[in-house]
């Protein structure tokens, strides 16, 4: 690759980081100033949230019964079988559920917003509602950057739970633990560090999804196969960013709470 | 009135417009022409800051928002109405929502007031009844009329059209042509239409503009257009004309 190519790349990789910025930056502005649009919110938590419970209560449901199955034969060969809703607990609460709820949303919900977004700004929708002397900022990216903040959370919590739970139906039936033990080691294992940090990541992870699901539909260019193309691209980009962001996140709470 | 002055503006290499002063006096109706591609367009989107020109002036009621923002631009854009191209509803709601949308936005009115002038100006597109129905569910024709509908229902000063009747059969382009006189009849609007549909033009058009080459090579009356001697507007009316023969339309002046 010539130096010309890779200055290309990297000034317009710097480009899109700036835009993204910006537009979090505008978004975050708008959602302290009128209008509200609390029924455009409401119907996106709806879309957002309601409609993705089932997907991302079957995902950490067989997720938290495969960790308990994979951990459960490793660790009874050195007689460690009574941690197991340990193992299942935290890894669910501070990693799994948060990443593994925020991955699904960010296929579902984040490909849904790019691909609505983009179909509305290769057919001048987005321009007709400048046009009308609406802020498509305020219109479109904060009410979904808000209805995000709020669902993904609560879905968060609840996939952890069902995780948990799913552990729990291995731990009982298939490895042979008592209920009440599974119970109270469980609840024992979890402080408050962990449920911040398994709460504090979902908040992260729903901006990515956000910011770059409208980013992306919102600067879709090329008719139909560019609303394709972010659609993609949207949710590739919000999965990695998850992924870094998680990393650079768990390294920052070992810094503030294990020290 | 609208006033541009010295207007610039390129996509990459590509320069569209190198100059272009356009001047819209209040009541008028200016019929903007040119080949596709020759900037028509991009010059409505220009006036409402729907795009940034590279250099220029434009004035709008002794306003000048040359350098405005989105939120200067507002209550600038509550004075127009435009219809696009492609009709650009808005696919998720329906026909009353949308052509609810802007009284939604920027009035206090009830739903019922809403509900009354959304019927009115539905009526006057000759479409009543159709509040319930889907975006998709409509024709490119009813969709157009939808479209003048919703940029009528505000009351504006101004109407901008881009290529209203492009994509349409005669009869529903003549449908349209008639709404758009009427709008200028009625409703007391100020009006651009862009089109290259010369039949559209000479039916609504007071002042034809003709952009070529980027730059303004026609303004004033249409009768002065079709008696021009200038070879690119008679190379331009003889492509309509062999149109003409072979479709049987006649091209004829505002009465």
């Amino acid at each position: 690759m010539s130096e010309v190519n890779r200055l290309g790349i990297v000034g317009t990789s710097a480009g899109h980081m700036y835009r993204i910025t910006a537009l979090l930056l505008r978004s975050i502005k708008y959602i302290f100033t009128r209008p509200f649009y609390f029924d455009t919110i409401v119907e996106q938590m709806e879309v957002i949230g309601v409609r993705s419970l089932s997907i991302v209560l079957l995902t950490n449901f067989f997720t938290g019964m495969v960790l308990a199955l994979q951990t459960g034969y490793q660790i009874a060969r050195f007689g460690a079988k009574a941690y197991i809703g340990v193992v299942v607990a935290l890894s669910m609460v501070r990693e799994l559920g948060p990443v593994l709820t925020s991955l699904v949303v960010a296929g579902r919900v984040g490909a849904g917003i790019a691909a609505e977004l983009g179909s509305m700004q290769v057919t001048e929708q987005v321009d007709a509602m400048r046009a009308m002397a609406t802020n498509p900022v305020k219109k479109l990216v904060t009410t979904r950057l808000l209805a995000l903040l709020v669902m993904l959370p609560l879905l968060t919590v609840l996939g952890d739970l069902v995780g948990i739970i799913g552990g729990m139906i291995i731990s009982l039936y298939s490895l042979g633990l008592d209920f009440s033990f599974y119970k109270s080691s469980t609840i024992q294992a979890l402080s408050m560090v962990d449920i911040f940090t398994g709460m504090v990541k979902p908040l992260v992870f729903a901006v990515i999804i956000a910011i770059v699901g409208c980013y992306l539909g919102l600067s879709t260019t090329g008719g139909t196969q560019g609303v394709g193309r972010s659609t993609t691209l949207s949710v590739v980009t919000a999965s990695i960013l998850i992924f870094l962001f998680d990393f650079m996140l768990v390294k920052i709470f070992f810094l503030i709470f294990e020290t | 009135m609208i006033r541009l002055q010295n207007i610039y503006k390129s996509f990459g290499n590509l320069d569209v417009l190198k100059g272009v002063d356009l001047e819209i006096e209040e009541g008028q109706t200016m019929v903007i022409l040119g080949k596709s591609g020759s900037g028509k367009s991009v010059m409505l989107k220009i006036i409402l800051r729907l795009l940034q020109q590279d250099q220029g002036t434009i004035v709008i009621d002794e306003e000048d928002t040359t350098n405005y923002d989105e939120e200067k631009m507002v209550h600038v854009r509550k004075k127009f109405g435009m219809l696009f191209q492609s009709s650009a509803l808005f696919d998720s709601i329906n026909v009353e929502k949308n052509v609810a949308y802007m009284l939604e936005e920027h009035t206090n009115k009830s739903a019922h007031e809403i509900a009354e002038r959304v019927e009115e100006v539905l009526s006057f597109v000759s479409l009543p009844g159709i509040q319930e129905k889907m975006p998709a569910d409509l024709s490119g024709g009813m969709r157009k009329r939808v479209a003048l509908a919703r940029a009528l229902a505000y009351n504006p000063d101004y109407v901008l059209y881009d290529e209203p009747t492009t994509g349409l059969d005669p009869m529903t382009a003549k449908t349209i042509n008639e709404l758009i006189r009427n709008t200028q009849v009625t409703q007391d609007v100020t009006s651009i239409v862009v089109t290259h549909d010369l039949i559209s033009a000479f039916y609504v058009g007071d002042r034809f503009m003709l952009i070529k080459d980027g730059e303004v090579g026609f303004c004033g009356p249409p009768d002065e257009f079709k008696e021009s001697d200038d070879p690119y507007i008679k190379e331009y009316l003889a492509s309509a004309r062999e149109y003409r023969y072979e479709s049987g339309n006649e091209m004829s002046g505002r009465q």
